[in-house]
């Protein structure tokens, strides 16, 4: 699947659960979230091998 | 395929810390009436208040802009350009600002740093930290515009995530006095402005849900001088005990707000003076923001 996720796009090969596609960029439910075709999933929705998605992050500093 | 509580269609949301899953359409109507509840119960806004929201093109404050509007106050914004260049931030969030006051119809009041202080934020390299000094300008600038246009309260973004990282700031360093002054709401006093953060209790990811299912329209890149703050440190540790006990944010914050009584004989109560220079409320002869910006420049 193609993932963007900060302004860059990466290749995860498989189908996983949304909560395991964030584990692989090292990041939490809790914060992170995961959109497909502009919908939100939650983290127990499957992404496909051919899906492509967008994880948003919700955390912000200063 | 996990469902909505309220209606059954396919939920985007699972809050944990409510046993409570949603879909786009009640995920709003939810975030909303929590936040009318929220503004009862803490007494946030009063009748014919003049409400100024801090907007900094983010998701925060450009949501609670919005949010404050869907409930039926009249409020405008604030916005502050920084003159962050790099990857065009500052163009790009007051761009973000101003399609939001278009979209609502109420005013944005832009204040330009470097036509003020004669530097803008990336100029400020012999000053303190560019976070520090970004916070001392904004508080400066929120202050006295609200005073001038006649505005009663001010209204910020800080989320239930804000919090917490800067309560277990304080309580790592055991600063009493901090413990005694944070709050929801900081009352007006002689020469300042009340100020209130009505998105206290809602998570930094339950605002950004709420952003994504009203289509707002956000500066999605971060500060560029925010990416190593200390804070961001702590929204992960809250973040990994939240994931292993959720709700945990929400105690830790709600909890603290009950017993704070407890540390308000630390606060340190210092007469308020007027800056010799500008007339704003400081506790010295010259104001910090007068002290970086003019007496440090030789301008005072």
């Amino acid at each position: 699947m193609k993932v963007k996720f900060r302004g860059k796009e990466y290749e995860v090969e498989g189908s996983m659960r949304v909560k395991e596609l964030l584990q692989r960029f090292d990041l939490l439910p809790e914060y992170a979230l995961v959109v497909r075709n502009d919908e939100i999933l939650t983290e127990d929705e499957l992404v496909r091998e051919d899906d492509e998605v967008m994880i948003i992050t919700a955390i912000s500093g200063g | 395929m996990v469902k909505c509580k309220k209606c059954g269609a396919k939920a985007i949301i699972n809050l944990k810390a409510f046993k409570l899953s949603l879909c786009k359409d009640c995920y709003p109507n939810w975030f909303e009436e929590r936040l009318k509840r929220t503004i009862r119960k803490h007494h946030l806004f009063k009748d014919g208040d003049r409400i100024l929201v801090a907007v900094s093109g983010g998701k925060d404050s450009l949501s609670l802009w919005y949010a404050l509007n869907r409930l039926g106050y009249i409020a405008d914004g604030l916005y502050i350009n920084l003159g962050i260049s790099e990857g065009n931030y500052s163009s790009i969030s007051r761009e973000k600002c101003e399609k939001m006051s278009e979209k609502l119809g109420m005013e944005l009041i832009v204040v330009d740093m470097k036509e003020e202080t004669g530097l803008s934020i990336p100029e400020t390299k012999d000053l303190r930290s560019k976070c520090s000094t970004c916070g001392m300008v904004k508080r400066y600038f929120m202050n006295r515009i609200a005073l001038e246009r006649g505005y009663t309260v001010i209204a910020t973004g800080h989320n239930l995530d804000d919090e917490c990282a800067s309560l277990l700031s304080t309580v790592l360093r055991w600063e009493l006095g901090y413990l005694g002054r944070q709050d929801i709401s900081l009352p007006q006093m002689e020469g300042f402005v009340r100020k209130v953060k009505p998105f206290a209790f809602f998570s930094e990811k339950e605002v950004l849900v709420y952003a994504l299912t009203n289509k707002i329209d956000y500066i999605y890149d971060e500060c560029p001088y925010s990416r190593s703050a200390t804070s961001i440190v702590y929204k992960e540790v809250l973040n990994r005990i939240e994931n292993r006990s959720p709700g945990a944010k929400l105690r830790f914050y709600s909890e603290f707000l009950k017993k704070k009584g407890n540390f308000e004989h630390f606060r340190e109560i210092e007469e308020l003076k007027r800056c010799s220079l500008c007339g704003q409320p400081t506790t010295r002869d010259i104001c910090a923001f007068c002290k970086e910006f003019r007496v440090k420049r030789g301008t005072g």
